[in-house]
This record gives C-alpha cells, sequence and structure tokens, in this order.
C-alpha cells in the first residue's frame, strides 16, 4: 500500500500533488485563461497560509505598478481598507499623478481602488478577465473605470488590479446589516427606482457586440449553433468540485450529468456579468440612481439566461410587504422581470435554456457555497475566513434548492 | 468537573458581543464584521453542540438506507456493480450498534458512502439503470438536505425557516 492509498479526500486537496493536479485539469478542460487560475490555486495551497498584508506593502506595490506603467513617478495618500465583498482585499487610497493627459508638471489627485485577491477565493478568478470585461463595458453601463492590472503579481503579493473609486452605497441604511446581497430589501421606494435600471442595464450588456481580439482577449469566443462554451462553463464548476470539496455529494453528480447532456446551443452570444444581482451595484440611496456595476470577475461570453436566472436566485429573494410576493434580487417577482427583460432588450427570453441555467446557476452556488468557500476558510487562505466559514452553511439550503428545481425540471 | 462546554461558549459570547463590540464602534466595517460572524459562529456551536453526536447517526443512517435502496436497485442487473458498497453498508451499521463510537467514525463512515454512491452515479452514465439510480439518490436526498438545512438554521439563512421539518436527529430502529 502506497502512501497515496492511505490519503483521505480532505488530505488529496488539502495538499494536492501534481499528479492530482493535472488528472482533474484533464477531465474537466475549460477556458485556457480559466485554467491557469484554477492551476495556480492549487499550487498555492501547497504553500503558506494567507498572511495579512500590510497596508505600507499595498502602498509600496502600487505605487510602483502605477509608475511602470505610467513611466514617472507618483505618490499614494490616505490608503485604507475597504470593506464590502467576501472574495477581494480593496485599499481605497488617493493617488497623486499627472492625471490621464499626463502633462509633465501637471498634478492630480484621484481615488481610487486597488482591488487583490488573497491566496483563494469563494471565486477564484482572473484580474486580467476582469480588467478586460470592465473596459469593455464602460460607456454600457456605469462601471468604475480600469486603469492598470497586475495580472501576473509582479509588483504586488497577489494579482489585482486598480480602479477608479465609485460613489454610492451597496445597501440601504435601513438595511445595512445584511451580508451584501443576501435577501438585500431595498424598501418599496427605492425599488421601485432602482428595478427598472436593473433591467436596462443588464439588457444593454447583453446587447454590447464582444467585438474581435484584442478586446477581451482573455475569453474565448462562444460559436452560435454550438453548445461547447456551455459545457467549458458546467466542467469549470465542476473543475472547482473536485478541487475544493470537502466531502463528496451524489446530488451534484446527478445533476453534473444532466449539465453536460442537456446543454444548449449559443443562440446570441452576449457579455454575461455571471454575478448580476442586488448587492453588486452602487446607488445613491436619495436619488436611487445607480452609479456603478461591480464585481465583473465572474464574467464570461455566453447566453443571457445565464445572468437571468442567477439575479432570480432564491438566496437574493426576500418577500415583499405583503409577505406571499417573492421579489427577485429585491426587485420583483420572477416573471415580471423576465417579461421586462424581454421588452427592454428585444432578445427572446426562452422558457427551455431558463430552465437550464436555473440548475447550472444552482450548481454553481452550490459549489461555491460547499465547496470554494468552505475550502478556502479551512486552509486560512483569505483575509476573510470567518466570513467564508459562515457563508459556507448556507450551501445545504442551495443544495437542496437545487435538488428541488432539478426534480421540478426534469419530471 | 465544572468547565462545561455550555458555559464556555456563553461567557465568550458575552463577553465579545457586550464589552468587545461596544469597545469596537469606531473600528473599520469589517473589523466589526468579523466580530459579529465570531459571535455567531460562537452561538451556533452553543446551538449545535449538544446534540451533534445524534445529528452524526442519523445523517450515516439516512445514506446506510440510500446505498441499500441502492443495492437492491443494481441487484440482477447486468453489469452492475456495486463496488464495495455492501460492506460499506456494514462497517456503517456496525458503528451505529457500537456504543463506544466516535462521532468521528460516524463522519468518516458516512463521508465514505456519500462518496462511494457519487462514484457508482457518475459510472452509470450511458447504462440501463443510469436515470433508475439518478432518481432514487434524488428521492433519498430531499429528507436529507432538509435536516441540513434544519442543522445549519442558527446561521439565519432560512427565509422562512418555520416551514422546515422538525429536527430528525435519530436514528431509525
Amino acid at each position: 500500500m502506497t502512501m497515496r492509498d492511505t490519503m483521505t479526500d480532505e488530505d488529496i486537496r488539502r495538499h494536492p500533488s501534481d499528479a492530482f493536479i493535472e488528472q482533474v485539469r484533464a477531465r474537466f478542460p475549460t477556458e485556457a485563461e480559466v485554467d491557469v487560475v484554477l492551476t495556480r490555486k492549487m499550487r498555492r495551497r501547497n504553500g503558506p497560509s494567507f498572511q495579512a498584508v500590510p497596508l505600507e506593502t499595498l502602498i509600496h506595490g502600487v505605487e510602483r505598478l502605477i509608475a511602470d506603467r505610467v513611466g514617472y513617478d507618483v505618490w499614494v495618500e490616505e490608503a485604507r481598507w475597504l470593506s464590502g465583498g467576501a472574495s477581494k482585499l480593496q485599499m481605497l487610497f488617493d493617488l497623486h499623478w499627472r492625471g490621464e493627459g499626463g502633462e509633465p508638471g501637471s498634478l492630480v489627485m484621484t481615488p481610487m481602488v486597488l482591488r487583490m485577491e488573497p491566496a483563494a477565493s469563494v471565486t477564484e478568478s482572473s484580474r486580467r478577465r476582469e480588467f478586460e470585461v470592465i473596459r469593455a463595458v464602460e460607456g454600457t453601463v456605469p462601471v468604475p473605470h480600469a486603469y492598470w492590472m497586475d495580472p501576473d503579481a509582479t509588483f504586488l503579493p497577489y494579482p489585482a488590479m486598480i480602479y477608479g473609486f465609485a460613489t454610492g452605497s451597496a445597501k440601504p441604511s435601513h438595511d445595512a446589516g445584511k451580508v451584501t446581497g443576501l435577501g438585500q430589501n431595498y424598501g418599496p421606494a427605492l425599488r421601485a427606482k432602482l428595478a427598472p435600471q436593473f433591467i436596462d442595464y443588464l439588457a444593454r450588456i447583453h446587447n454590447l457586440p464582444i467585438g474581435e481580439r484584442p478586446v477581451l482577449a482573455s475569453f474565448e469566443r462562444p460559436v452560435v449553433g454550438s453548445n461547447a462554451s456551455v459545457i467549458r462553463q458546467v466542467n469549470a464548476a465542476r473543475r472547482i468540485w473536485e478541487e475544493d470539496r470537502v466531502e463528496d455529494e451524489p446530488v451534484m453528480a446527478v445533476v453534473y450529468k444532466w449539465l453536460i447532456r442537456n446543454a444548449p446551443p449559443i443562440d446570441h452570444a452576449s457579455i454575461v456579468h455571471g454575478d448580476y444581482r442586488s448587492g453588486n451595484f452602487l446607488f445613491d440611496e436619495q436619488s436611487g440612481e445607480i452609479t456603478a456595476w461591480l464585481d465583473w470577475e465572474g464574467a464570461v461570453l455566453g447566453d443571457r439566461h445565464q445572468d437571468l436566472t442567477y439575479a432570480a436566485l432564491p438566496i437574493f429573494q426576500h418577500y415583499a410587504e405583503d409577505d406571499k410576493t417573492a421579489l427577485v434580487s429585491g426587485m420583483m417577482p420572477e416573471a415580471e422581470l423576465f417579461a421586462a427583460y424581454e421588452r427592454a432588450s428585444g432578445l427572446p427570453v426562452d422558457p427551455k435554456r431558463l430552465k437550464y441555467f436555473g440548475v447550472f446557476n444552482r450548481y454553481l452556488v452550490s459549489v461555491l457555497l460547499l465547496a470554494a468557500s468552505a475550502r478556502a476558510a479551512r486552509c486560512a487562505a483569505t483575509h476573510q475566513d470567518v466570513l467564508l466559514n459562515h457563508v459556507s452553511g448556507m450551501g445545504y439550503l442551495a443544495l437542496s434548492e437545487l435538488r428541488d428545481f432539478f426534480r421540478s425540471v426534469t419530471s | 468537573m465544572i468547565q462545561e462546554f455550555e458555559t464556555q461558549l456563553q461567557v465568550v459570547q458575552r463577553a465579545l458581543g457586550e464589552v468587545v463590540l461596544p469597545a469596537l464602534e469606531s473600528a473599520e466595517s469589517h473589523v466589526i464584521e468579523q466580530l459579529h460572524l465570531s459571535i455567531a459562529a460562537l452561538s451556533f456551536m452553543q446551538h449545535r453542540l449538544p446534540h451533534a453526536r445524534r445529528y452524526y447517526r442519523g445523517t450515516l443512517q439516512r445514506y446506510i438506507d440510500m446505498a441499500v435502496a441502492i443495492g437492491a436497485l443494481l441487484a440482477g442487473r447486468a453489469g452492475a456493480d456495486g463496488g464495495g458498497l455492501d460492506a460499506l453498508v456494514a462497517e456503517g451499521r456496525s458503528l451505529l450498534d457500537r456504543a463506544c463510537a466516535e462521532d468521528a467514525d460516524y463522519r468518516r463512515s458516512t463521508g465514505e458512502l456519500r462518496a462511494k454512491i457519487a462514484a457508482l452515479v457518475a459510472d452509470a452514465q450511458g447504462s440501463a439503470y443510469d436515470s433508475a439510480l439518478d432518481a432514487l439518490v434524488m428521492d433519498h436526498s430531499g429528507p436529507i438536505l432538509l435536516q441540513d438545512r434544519v442543522w445549519c438554521g442558527p446561521l439565519g439563512f432560512e427565509l422562512r425557516p418555520d416551514d422546515l421539518p422538525a429536527p430528525d436527529w435519530k436514528p431509525s430502529a
């Protein structure tokens, strides 16, 4: 008997061998950049646990990164941690530089945000892709301007990007205690202002032409009429499950087979935000205006129904004031959301694809909660272990909901 | 011994919630959030620690039931192989019969059953019993997952916790 034979499921994933990493890569082929990111995560796992990074380290790294990109010295002041979100370290700072024009002699102060990944994350993702997609949608939807990136951690301890500071709140002041986006209740007055924008921006994103490389260079293009890109996404989720899970779940095995067998061909290739929901946009509480869409790290090129069904997931719902009507992403009933989207986008909403991506998103969320979140917390791999451990407790709600939804779709 | 777990968890939560938290009012919001979540984790333990053994035993029993049903489904089918499922069922039953079995033994045995069943589901792809096995797994998983949700109830994620079934963390006879 070899040492490998005596290793438990937990040992294999806590200290992955090169052979295990390569085996999983081969079994679940996905997009090249996604493969790079997931492989890097697995190799890091054999390294040290995440160590808190002092602000001074980040300030120094940011100054060197920006100086390298603009070609002259800059300096950072008023650096402080920015809270919010469960996955990335964020530092807010004032950058003193020459501004966008770069004229020698000019001096401008611009508030910016450093967004850096920890050693592991609930959503292991590519800063390169996040940067590219924010650049691609700027001007179509409100987003903070993406300035620079350090995708290979040349200047900072981990891969990072720098974007402009966007004003606004993620949560209404009357419901500020929630983990952002989970059952977020905006209240009737704010909801009435936010809901039409919520629909309109989604329609705009999905209608935006993807364009040719070098735009969105790290994304593989889906082919209309083919389901290959959908299968790559299912495989990416399954790969995370294989790499991160704490224990196996028979339900996940059943659903994976179905997702592969029933993957629909793409009928229109869209930019898909991937995490389009309550809590992932900032708004002005007085005017009710959405000021920025955030968290583009899960973006893919694919099927619009993925975003539609994600926004409608039960974990982002709450009941309206009548205590009967479920409001998806705190906005409106599901059927109203789909109908309003169809009118706004001019793109058809296909009930069959809604069912497929309803299953897919529930599967993905179960992976992220029961595998990625739980694993990152166990490996002491983030600055938010206690938060990731907490949200992993939602995994059984997600898995139970996946099982029930799957039964309703396949019966 | 008066140093009971219940007391330890109670006093730490009071200290953190009533002394430390108010003193951190001006701290950055992520610091406050992590303290709230730490208190929530301790509260979860306080609620569930006394029931852990029965919960683990109950979960093991339910996966044994699932495995037995799978064994019956596969019996006599050409090409069907339980791949050692029977042995895992026997081991699980033996553990439930042994008063001195540790909670960790129940969890390990449950984990092995889950992994074996998941592997059988994957291997059944394209077989004559593929869909029947999937349906059986989904049938048995429903009540298991509801009990898992009840277990996680103190974390506060359920929209309507009153709609969940009553806790049932005892093995069937």
